[in-house]
């Protein structure tokens, strides 16, 4: 395995990816649901904010290129997973800044 | 990278879900939406790019005559400008948009491409045919370049019911799609009739209460329809807003159907109490739907009203004003100044600032997913609202609601000052917008190119 790929990486490469309609990282938005690493294969769980998101088709073929193009990772495989659904609970307080959502 | 995201970071790495932090996800099924661009975003650009066109006509036709509002609403001249604005502008805007959004809410791929574009084709000839034919009363040419739109929006009419037919998802707000369709095919069918009957004189009619009736079909019962039911998925699409259920949509959208369907037959034959009766449907309809798009918008995360969104709710306001303007028309019987106000209203104040405020959201998302959507994971992407000028778009809210309502109050009055200062300030306002979708359109052929140290 390479050492220097660690689920903390994949994090920081998944959020330089941006949600066009909010101008949020997909991690402060709360669509990344889990990360996990065995060997060089990356698995990522993700949603997003509906079924029915115009972007979605976008924003994961975006994780599947972002992860394939980290050095060391031979494989990725990014699960779209609708349950648990996303809701606005799941954004970051930055996230919620962002939005003047203050509640 | 801030203290939310490392806080996801641990809770992954703990792989245990951390309260606040990811849930754990479940298995389920991998699909994606479908295919979100209608044939790459090329069709709804099209039908947006020839409509604003249109609009661009319209509006100089208007800065440069502007007495025109002065003449009676049944005018060749006058129902030629209309015909600029309602075919011309703003149902190729609205085609458009139904191409891109209805395959897209109903989770059904996009087909038709072909038939998409010879509809555009069909609709911008007939347009170009009826409008001269209209200012110089040959209803001969009216009747045949309706022939080629209504053939246009045959086309139309089965790509929605083809979409319609093959969704697991059917729901109020899809099912308002099918209903503008339908009443958009009964608007161009009875004007093409009109228009025929006109130059043949087949049999005799009122021709202004059919005028009145055709009106109300197409701006009650395509435009009102079509925006009542789309706007619980745009709204809250566009703010992370709720909608909670659709039964609420549901009974507001029947009230309308309701209300059309007495309000328009009542019109053709001059029966007040229908007249009356329909239109009391129709408000107690535009009441549920305030009342539910209220509801909505309090469960809003995005907070800042952005100036599209601002210009959809002026418009949305200002039908619901046009709405109670024609109530009382019912009882000013032949009060030809009063009806064009409330025409103005209704069309330049309502439905193209609802229109074109969507557009301000819906222009900038196309071409991003067309120029930046597949560059995502490869390099960093703008934000869709990065691409336009909020600048000119909030200049455009401003321009437009004066010169809507100089407009309104010109042709009420009569009066050319207030005319021209109102077909001005329009113009000057469809500039601005003009100027913030070319600087969207600009990144089709000059895309922005961010670095990693400033996404």
């Amino acid at each position: 395995m390479n050492e220097s790929l660690t689920v903390e990486r994949v994090w920081s490469v998944l959020a330089t990816i941006l949600d066009p309609e909010f101008g949020l990282n997909i991690v402060d938005l709360g669509l990344i649901y889990d990360v996990t690493l065995a060997d060089d294969e990356v698995r990522v769980a993700m949603t997003l904010t509906s079924p029915g998101c115009p972007a979605g088709e976008m924003i994961h073929g975006g994780v599947q290129r972002a992860l394939e193009e980290m050095p060391g990772v031979g494989t990725v495989c990014v699960d779209l997973v609708w349950e648990p659904a996303w809701t606005p609970a799941m954004l970051t307080a930055a996230a919620r800044e962002h939005l003047g959502w203050t509640e | 990278m801030n203290g939310n995201v490392s806080a996801n970071l641990a809770a992954v790495s703990r792989t245990a879900p951390a309260a606040g932090g990811p849930p754990a996800a479940r298995a389920g099924t991998p699909r994606l939406p479908v295919s979100p661009l209608a044939a790459g975003a090329t069709i709804p650009l099209a039908f947006i790019a020839t409509g604003f066109a249109a609009g661009a006509i319209g509006t100089a036709w208007l800065a440069l005559a502007p007495a025109m509002l002065a003449l009676p609403h049944v005018h060749p001249q006058v129902v030629a400008l209309a015909h600029v604005w309602l075919l011309g502008c703003l149902l190729t805007i609205c085609c458009g948009a139904i191409y891109q959004l209805l395959p897209v809410l109903a989770n059904v791929p996009f087909a038709g491409r072909r038939q998409a574009w010879t509809h555009l084709a069909l609709h911008a000839a007939g347009v170009a045919l009826m409008v001269p034919a209209f200012a110089s009363a040959r209803m001969g040419l009216v009747a045949a370049g309706g022939m080629l739109v209504a053939a246009g929006v045959v086309l139309l009419s089965v790509a929605v019911a083809r979409v319609l037919r093959a969704t697991t998802r059917l729901d109020p707000i899809l099912l308002a799609f099918g209903a503008a369709t339908a009443w958009l095919l009964v608007t161009v069918a009875v004007g093409v009739l009109l228009a025929a009957n006109l130059h043949f004189g087949w049999f005799g009619v009122d021709v202004l209460a059919v005028l009145r009736a055709h009106a109300h079909l197409g701006v009650g019962g395509f435009f009102v329809t079509l925006l009542q039911g789309a706007l619980f998925r745009l709204v809250p699409m566009f703010t992370l807003g709720e909608l909670r259920g659709t039964r609420r949509v549901g009974v507001a959208l029947a009230a309308s159907q309701l209300g059309l369907l007495v309000l328009v037959p009542a019109l053709g034959l001059g029966r007040t109490r229908g007249v009356l009766a329909g239109a009391a449907l129709l408000a107690g309809s535009f009441v549920l739907t305030a009342f539910e798009l209220r509801r909505v918008w309090a469960t809003r995360r995005k907070r800042a009203l952005e100036p599209g969104l601002r210009g959809f709710f002026l418009g949305l306001g200002a039908l619901g004003l046009a709405a109670l303007l024609g109530t009382a028309l019912t009882a000013t019987e032949g009060n030809v100044r009063a009806a064009l106000a409330y025409g103005v209203l209704a069309v330049i104040g309502g439905v193209l600032a609802a229109v074109e405020g969507m557009l301000c959201k819906i222009v900038p998302f196309l071409v991003w997913m067309r120029v930046y959507g597949p560059r995502v994971g490869r390099q960093p992407t703008p934000a869709a609202a990065a691409l336009g000028s909020p600048r000119c778009e909030r200049a455009w809210v401003v321009l437009h609601a004066a010169g809507a309502l100089l407009l309104a109050a010109g042709a009420a009055a009569g009066e050319t000052r207030l005319l021209a200062a109102g077909a001005w300030a329009l113009a000057a306002g469809q500039i601005s917008l003009g100027a913030s979708l070319a600087q969207v359109a600009r990144h089709l052929w000059r895309p922005m190119i961010l670095t990693k140290a400033n996404p």
